[in-house]
């Protein structure tokens, strides 16, 4: 029996002068590996919130109004719409149930490459507990910087953490589940979003009655988001943009005590704050074919609130957009109606 | 604290600078602490088990050299009865029990079973083997006892080897515990291309193929004979994988510090008989048997009726080492068995091969030996990896079943694996057989550690590899290595 044997001792000596710069190859040609892994299997954002890698598509300097916030933001708003109304350029950069802490981190990463005159925000994010489950779908698709390395660190833990440090554990294994399409439509990138950030839903569920919506109750959650509801109105005053706290219309509301404080503290900021609930009845919305969900908006309620908030914008004093992409927008007018004409509303009891 | 983990990797490198920071003095300390800390990762209470068995090994070792009231065999039964009924409390007593219930209800006598609710403490038969190894290794005068409680006590719990092996030997390890490891950047080399391969085979090939092993054994009545021969099969590389990746992280981990692992395989499955499947397999098992069970047995210097008896024991109880189940002993018997009948059939065969002029030491024949070992050692395989006795009675039959239902497999759903995934298993498989023969009859490892090109392309590929298809991430359960049990 070989009971003996012991790993050779080699003679040759390892000289650090050879290995240093190898191991800087090694580690560069890993990095290189990994990007080019997660380029291939990463599977696209293109609807939901969180499509940074459209976003960037946008040329420079070109929308006017930036919309963030929670699926209330990206189930609601139809950019085009409100183009089609008012030639105002807008832009949803929002998350699922994003907090404000990663909404703060959108708002910076979006001013990049954008100078918005307005950015509006919507409010029910200020109630969000930072425990939700939606924080991997914020943050992994933010370009990598400080903006996403200081959320994944305060706002995450245990695997997730690593998940978003490291997303190669989350993607890996699906380098035998994506087809050839899929590669090859990763390998080419993003283009600009047709829907501008918007999420299309045809589905209607009919809505019996208003009811309250319940959030966490945590006191330390609400003065967290408040704390960075103020530190985007603090930049935004000093960048010269305006900032608007809104809440999307729904059946599904906070209850008025939680929405007075809402509108007192924000506005004690220094911001703007509009409840769309509080015109509820001039948006025409039918309760048996408008409404996703309790909470959201389908594409016709959709239409419906962005038309009208169009016509707001456009009472507020917005005008159209100097240095849009027009022929972007025109595109983006003619997709949506597209989308629309072949669209069959689903209705789920 | 899995060796497939990043924390273990943290552990390891914080462990290795520590070291060679360290005075020597304390070095042997730190170690010390540290293994502990490793298997309190596991379970902290029974660490104290642990540091009971080494106790009384120490004391016994101490008392055997000294021959204390002139009775040196008393302290080494002492020993052995102390830690084998520690061993047989937490490993064999619910089975015992099973067995004797079982036994006396067959009879008509229906007791109700007695059965105690403790888990298994990690690798508790590797450092009971280890430290009894040492108390025999004192009586026969082989080595001095220890006299340092600290370094017996690392002795017997060294983390890299801690709780999968390699079963070390006194005389292997003492002398190195005593020596002073200078720091030489070649010892981390050498150390890092071990633990990358054992990582190489553990996550790759071990974990991707544990999850068609499970399906297919897991529910053993939804499956055809085919899907069962492929599955057993699959595990054949499992097992192998799991155990000598374990074995290499060992050995890679401990080279880091300057010890030096014994070697655990040797290509086990290019072995030409089961007797030589033996010496290439779970060698530190093998060589403890041998020199602690077989030859006190009168191993082969006996009667030809008691030497198979001396084989049939010896890999009974290997069987019995590994698990508390009818599975793990029939396992065992049948190796015991495969080489009892070799033997008995030696003289024939020999006859067999002069009338038929066929010379035997034909290429061929070493293929067909090869093939002919692989074979029944997976028919062995199946016991000792299906959940119940009756479950591999029904594999078997199934199998067997193939001969007249054919062989039939559905790959689309069968396996719980892709395609591309059962392809990339089957690759993965062939560089390994390729590169462990290199590895164990060409010393690839030490050739390719001369140069710096090569060794940093092999890192690479090492980790891509690992990278892209090892088992790890969200929504992946680790798998233990399959010998933690044990």
């Amino acid at each position: 029996m070989e009971n003996n044997k012991t790993l050779r001792e080699t003679p040759h000596p390892v000289l650090l002068k050879k290995e240093l710069p190898a191991l800087l190859c090694l580690l560069l040609a890993l990095a290189l590996f990994c990007c080019m892994v997660l380029r291939i299997l990463t599977p696209k954002r293109m609807d939901y919130g969180a499509v940074w890698g459209m976003y960037g598509e946008e040329k420079e300097n070109t929308i006017d109004i930036l919309f963030y916030g929670s699926s209330l933001t990206y189930c609601d708003i139809i950019p085009s719409e409100i183009y089609k109304n008012t030639g105002i350029a807008t832009f949803i950069m929002a998350g699922p149930e994003q907090t404000m802490p990663v909404t703060y981190r959108y708002f910076l990463e979006s001013l990049k490459t954008q100078s918005p005159k307005a950015v509006f925000i919507e409010a029910t994010g200020m109630l969000y507990d930072r425990s939700n489950r939606s924080i991997k779908a914020n943050l992994m698709y933010m370009p990598w910087g400080l903006n996403r390395l200081i959320p994944t660190i305060q706002e995450t833990k245990g695997e997730e953490r690593i998940e978003l440090l490291f997303p190669m554990y989350s993607y890996h294994d699906r380098w035998d589940k994506a087809g050839i399409e899929e590669i090859r439509s990763n390998l080419h990138g993003y283009d600009a979003d047709l829907l501008a950030g918007y999420t299309f839903l045809t589905t209607a569920e009919p809505i019996i009655e208003i009811t309250e919506r319940t959030f966490s109750e945590d006191p330390d959650n609400y003065s967290r988001n408040l704390a960075y509801a103020e530190k985007i109105v603090e930049r935004c005053l000093t960048d010269g943009i305006k900032p608007v706290f809104f809440i999307s219309p729904t059946s599904a509301r906070m209850n008025s005590d939680i929405r007075n404080k809402l509108e007192e503290d924000l506005t004690a900021l220094g911001a703007t704050f509009v409840d769309f609930n509080d015109d509820f009845e001039m948006l025409s919305l039918d309760f048996s074919t408008d409404f996703y969900d309790k909470l959201h908006l389908n594409c016709l309620g959709a239409e419906k609130f962005s038309q009208y908030l169009a016509e707001k914008l456009t009472e507020w004093g917005y005008t159209e957009t100097e240095c849009s992409d027009k022929e972007l927008w025109e595109e983006r007018i003619a997709h949506y109606s597209s989308l629309r004409e072949g669209m069959t509303l689903s209705t789920e009891s | 604290m899995n060796f497939n983990s990043l924390i273990y990797l943290c552990f390891l490198a914080l462990n290795v600078i520590l070291y060679y920071i360290l005075p020597p003095k304390i070095r042997n300390y730190q170690l010390l602490a540290a293994s502990y800390l490793f298997y309190m990762c596991w379970s902290p209470k029974y660490s104290l088990l642990m540091l009971l068995s080494t106790l009384i090994t120490y004391v016994c070792g101490l008392l055997v050299d000294r021959s204390a009231l002139g009775k040196r065999k008393l302290w080494l039964v002492l020993s052995f009865v102390s830690n084998l009924a520690i061993l047989f409390f937490f490993k064999y007593f619910n089975f015992t029990a099973d067995i004797i219930t079982r036994t006396l209800n067959f009879v008509g006598l229906h007791l109700q079973p007695t059965t105690l609710n403790v888990l298994l403490p990690v690798g508790i038969s590797f450092y009971t083997f280890q430290a009894l190894g040492y108390t025999v290794d004192v009586y026969r005068k082989d080595i001095q006892a220890e006299r340092n409680f600290a370094d017996y006590a690392l002795f017997v719990s060294f983390f890299p080897q801690l709780v999968a092996g390699p079963i070390e030997r006194s005389g292997n390890m003492f002398h190195q515990l005593k020596e002073y490891h200078p720091f030489r950047l070649e010892n981390i080399r050498d150390g890092i291309l071990p633990i990358l391969w054992g990582l190489f085979k553990k996550m790759v090939l071990a974990d991707n193929l544990a999850v068609a092993v499970n399906t297919v054994y897991n529910a053993p009545g939804e499956h055809s004979g085919g899907e069962f021969i492929i599955a057993t099969l699959a595990f054949a590389i499992q097992i192998y994988c799991d155990f000598s990746a374990y074995s290499d992280i060992a050995r890679g981990s401990a080279k880091m510090m300057g010890f030096d692992l014994m070697k655990n395989f040797h290509c086990p499955y290019l072995a030409v008989s089961i007797q030589d499947f033996w010496r290439r397999w779970h060698i530190s098992l093998s060589s403890w048997f041998k020199d602690y069970l077989y030859f006190p047995l009168g191993g082969s210097r006996c009667s030809k009726a008691h030497h198979l008896l001396n084989i049939m024991i010896v890999f009974t109880v290997s069987g019995l080492w590994h698990g508390a189940a009818l599975t793990f002993v029939i396992w065992g018997i049948l190796n015991g068995l495969y080489q009892v009948v070799s033997k008995l059939l030696d003289p024939l065969r020999k006859k067999l091969f002069t009338l038929l002029h066929i010379r035997d030491g034909a290429g061929w024949l070493h293929i067909l030996r090869v093939l002919i070992t692989f074979c029944l050692t997976c028919i062995a395989w199946i016991f000792f990896r299906a959940n119940t006795l009756s479950d591999a009675l029904h594999i078997l039959h199934a199998i067997l079943g193939t001969v007249k239902h054919g062989f039939i497999v559905d790959f689309s759903t069968s396996f719980s694996l892709s395609a591309y995934a059962l392809l990339m298993v089957l690759v993965c498989t062939v560089v390994l057989l390729v590169a462990d023969w290199f590895i164990s009859e060409k010393d690839l490892a030490g050739k390719i550690n001369q140069y710096v090109v090569p060794r940093y392309a092999v890192y690479f590929i090492l980790i891509a590899v690992i990278l892209l298809f090892g088992s790890y991430g969200a929504g992946y359960d680790p798998q233990d290595f399959v010998y933690f049990q044990f």
